[in-house]
């Protein structure tokens, strides 16, 4: 499992083979689904996880309206999260 | 296995039924206690099957043990201080896939276990397909799928509890965690030769694994579960061989989820599963978790709640009330001895019955407390005030404790823990008194309904939203000045709407009435029998029961010795003396303000309304609600503020609580005024 922390330089090239483009999951619209990466905010990494979001798993996006807190699913729960922790949610 | 009584522990995810299961297996031989020293509830209870005893703990709602969250810690901490005999795993049928890896970590403790899927009817209904004996197979354990309303079922669960308990066995397959295994080998041999050196009592209760597992998927500190000298030389063993906790532990979950999906793979089928049971709550969630129309739904929900508890409740009290009345009368010609059967008629009768007379109230206000949050709509108030609590620097996770100030302040005030950020727990616990408690109540509605019969509902109405402006205004001046700090984080599953189910609703309202009865009722007889005590005395000496309805004697009793020197600094209000007494006296538990009236005022219930209007103008009258709503937590509230921060936070609470009284009591009076 790689333990890199991603910050600014949000292009990676992995395998050397397709470029992969990593968006915090803030930025992410409402009803679209991305691939979990990492999550940086480390008071609630292990929490998270718990929860069911371990790193290659599919995150849904149920609502994000720019403001106030995101709603967000994996395997079938919906979790609602502050902006703060979706900002250190790295996704694909 | 005990000989005399089976221990049993429930343990789940939030929100998958489990305090339903419990429910229908231990029926009403329960209680809730607090986790020592802590105050996340527990729920115990107990039920007989084959002429033994099962007693039954209910953990708090969890995910896993390592996350550092305070109910993990406090479920993680009471399963290996304690003996067990078998573990129950409430799962939901409809989210096996995030249910099981509390499954598989429950496994690693070795100990008897049973899994349970409830919602039968809703997998069968939406065609979800399980294949129970595949998975049980899959497990090493048994699986049983059930509705926690089928009692057939219940009882095929008391069966299974016996035979599981009964055979002993707790040989399990262990989740096979791919290339860390050998790294947690090591590390558990580590951990049992040093446990050989130096034995601990809670080593020698949990699998050795375990001990390693936990120490190494957590960054937490571990005082109190494992001895430091054990973590301390795991971690440095950890970082010779270069692994890093937080890394390993998120590795070693997905590890876990890996396993279960294998595991799902081949024992649901869900191929023709309809997700019906969804699709209408997350269509009412498009309205209830709208930034704008979510939040006019939410004010408009609590109108209501308290619009119906008044409404509702009134006409039972009225039929209680003059019962209680008819009871002190009937008492008081009875009884020939004159002391004794003025305390009892006055004191006990007038004062303990009077609490008979808010039940109704208090009930339906838990009640609908209760509705609020078994239907899943206290999480979708979570989602919309967050981002307004932010401006005033809390989460969203601090609107539950808020309302359950509502209904009392003490438990309210002790919810709070949860809260991580130091300053912003104080700021809470500070303004949690600002809440009106449905101690308050009583207060209000026999004062407005005197003074103000037409308008009672909106005065208060008025009342409670003053409470929350001010919690709010207090809340944010706090923040900005002496209280400042990070805004916790929210991170909370939001479970789909649901029917509440109305035996837990119903179960959950009467254990909390009956809670606040019995203190109420204690604290109220106290104080009573303190207020009964000054009234037939005085500086002079003894006077007598007469004092109670002789006016010219109570000018010679105590009460009217306090009151006078408080007066000068209300004259302003016009209050008389006695009105003041019963605000000290309200100190003990806030409804003792009015059920003081009846004592001091010599008056059964039914007649309060005539004292009332002899005693206050609108004006003044307000002004005293007012002055009720805000003036000093009552000792219970305080006793929990000083227990959750301090003595110094408790002082400054009264000092907070007096100068709000004042200044929104001299407002009152002003606005009274202008307006009657």
């Amino acid at each position: 499992m790689s333990t890199e922390v991603w910050s600014e330089p949000r292009t990676l090239t992995k395998h050397t083979e397709l470029p992969l483009v990593l968006h915090h999951l803030e930025e992410c619209d409402g009803h679209t689904s991305h691939k979990l990466i990492q999550i940086e905010d480390e008071s609630v990494r292990i929490r998270l996880s718990e929860m069911g979001f371990v790193p290659g798993s599919m995150i849904k996006v149920i609502r994000n309206n720019r403001r106030g807190p995101l709603l967000i699913e994996t395997k079938g729960i919906r979790v609602m999260i502050c902006r703060k922790i979706a900002r250190e949610i790295m996704v694909e | 296995m005990g000989n005399n009584e089976t221990r049993i522990i429930l343990a789940g995810n939030p929100n998958v039924g489990k305090s339903l299961v419990f429910n229908e297996l231990t029926g009403s031989h329960q209680k809730i206690a607090n986790f020592p020293g802590i105050t996340v509830t527990r729920t115990a209870g107990f039920y007989n099957y084959q002429n033994q005893r099962y007693d039954v703990i209910d953990l708090p709602g969890l995910y896993g043990f390592n996350s550092g969250n305070i109910e993990e810690a406090i479920a993680h901490e009471y399963i290996i201080k304690h003996d067990h005999d078998l573990i129950i795993n409430v799962v939901d049928g409809r989210k096996l896939e995030r249910n099981m890896y509390l499954t598989l970590q429950l496994r690693e403790l070795k100990l008897p276990m049973i899994m349970v899927v409830t919602f039968r009817d809703k997998l069968e209904k939406n065609r979800l397909k399980i294949d129970i004996p595949l998975l049980s197979k899959k497990l090493g354990i048994p699986v049983l799928l059930i509705s926690a309303f089928d009692e057939n079922d219940i009882h095929r669960l008391r069966e299974i509890i016996f035979e599981t308990i009964d055979s002993g066995s707790r040989e399990f397959p262990q989740t096979y965690l791919g290339e860390y295994e050998k790294l947690i080998q090591g590390i558990a041999e580590l951990v049992s030769t040093t446990v050989l050196l130096q034995p601990d009592e809670v080593l020698n209760r949990v699998p050795i694994r375990w001990v390693a597992l936990s120490i190494m998927m957590s960054k937490q500190e571990k005082h109190n579960l494992w001895p430091l000298w054990l973590v301390d030389k795991v971690r440095s063993e950890l970082s010779q061989h270069d692994e890093d906790i937080e890394s390993l532990s998120v590795a070693l979950i997905s590890k876990y989820y890996d396993e279960i999906s294998n595991i799902i793979e081949e024992t649901v089928d869900d191929s023709e599963y309809l997700r019906n049971e969804g699709k209408w709550s997350q269509r009412m969630d498009h309205l209830f978790l709208h930034p704008v129309i979510g939040f006019i739904i939410f004010i408009g929900i609590m109108m209501m709640v308290f619009k119906l508890t008044y409404e509702v409740s009134t006409p039972i009290s009225e039929i209680l009330s003059d019962s209680a009345g008819q009871l002190a009368d009937f008492t008081r010609e009875s009884i020939s001895n004159e002391l004794f059967a003025s305390f009892l008629a006055d004191a006990l009768i007038g004062g303990v019955g009077f609490i008979l007379v808010f039940i109704p109230q208090i009930a339906i206000l838990f009640f609908f407390l209760a509705v609020l949050e078994h239907s899943g709509y206290l999480a979708r108030v979570v989602f919309i005030t967050d981002r307004y609590l932010n401006k005033i620097g809390i989460s969203g996770t601090s609107i539950a404790p808020l309302l359950l100030g509502f209904g009392c302040n003490v438990p309210a005030i002790m919810a709070s823990k949860t809260v991580k950020d130091e300053n912003e727990r104080k700021a809470m616990v500070l303004v949690n008194p600002f809440m009106s408690c449905s101690a308050r109540l009583p207060v209000y509605i026999i004062i407005t309904g005197a003074l103000f019969p037409d308008h009672a509902g909106y005065i208060i109405g008025a009342l409670y939203l003053s409470g929350v402006v001010v919690a709010i205004l207090v809340l944010f001046i706090l923040r900005k000045t002496v209280l400042k700090g990070q805004t916790s984080t929210l991170l909370m599953e939001l479970p789909d709407l649901s029917r509440p189910p109305v035996k837990l609703t119903l179960s959950r309202m009467y254990r909390q009435t009956k809670n606040f009865a019995e203190n109420a009722a204690s604290w109220m007889a106290i104080g009573l029998i303190i207020i009964w005590v000054l009234s037939i005395t005085g500086p002079t000496g003894y006077i007598g029961p007469a004092a109670l309805t002789d006016t010219d004697l109570l000018h010679d009793t105590w009460i009217f010795a306090i009151g006078d020197v408080l007066h000068p600094l209300f004259a302003w209000f016009g209050w008389d003396s006695r009105l003041l007494v019963a605000l000290v006296f309200g100190f003990i538990a806030k409804e003792v303000v009015i059920s003081s009236f009846g004592l001091i005022y010599g008056v059964k219930t039914a007649s309060f309304s005539t004292v009332i209007l002899s005693q206050f103008n609108p004006a003044s009258g307000l002004a005293y609600l007012f002055f009720v709503l805000f003036y000093t937590p009552c000792i219970g509230s305080l006793m929990a503020i000083k227990q959750e921060v301090g003595t110094k936070y408790m002082v400054f609470s009264i000092a907070l609580g007096m100068s709000v009284a004042y200044l929104t009591a001299s407002l009152a009076l002003f606005v009274g005024r202008l307006i009657f």
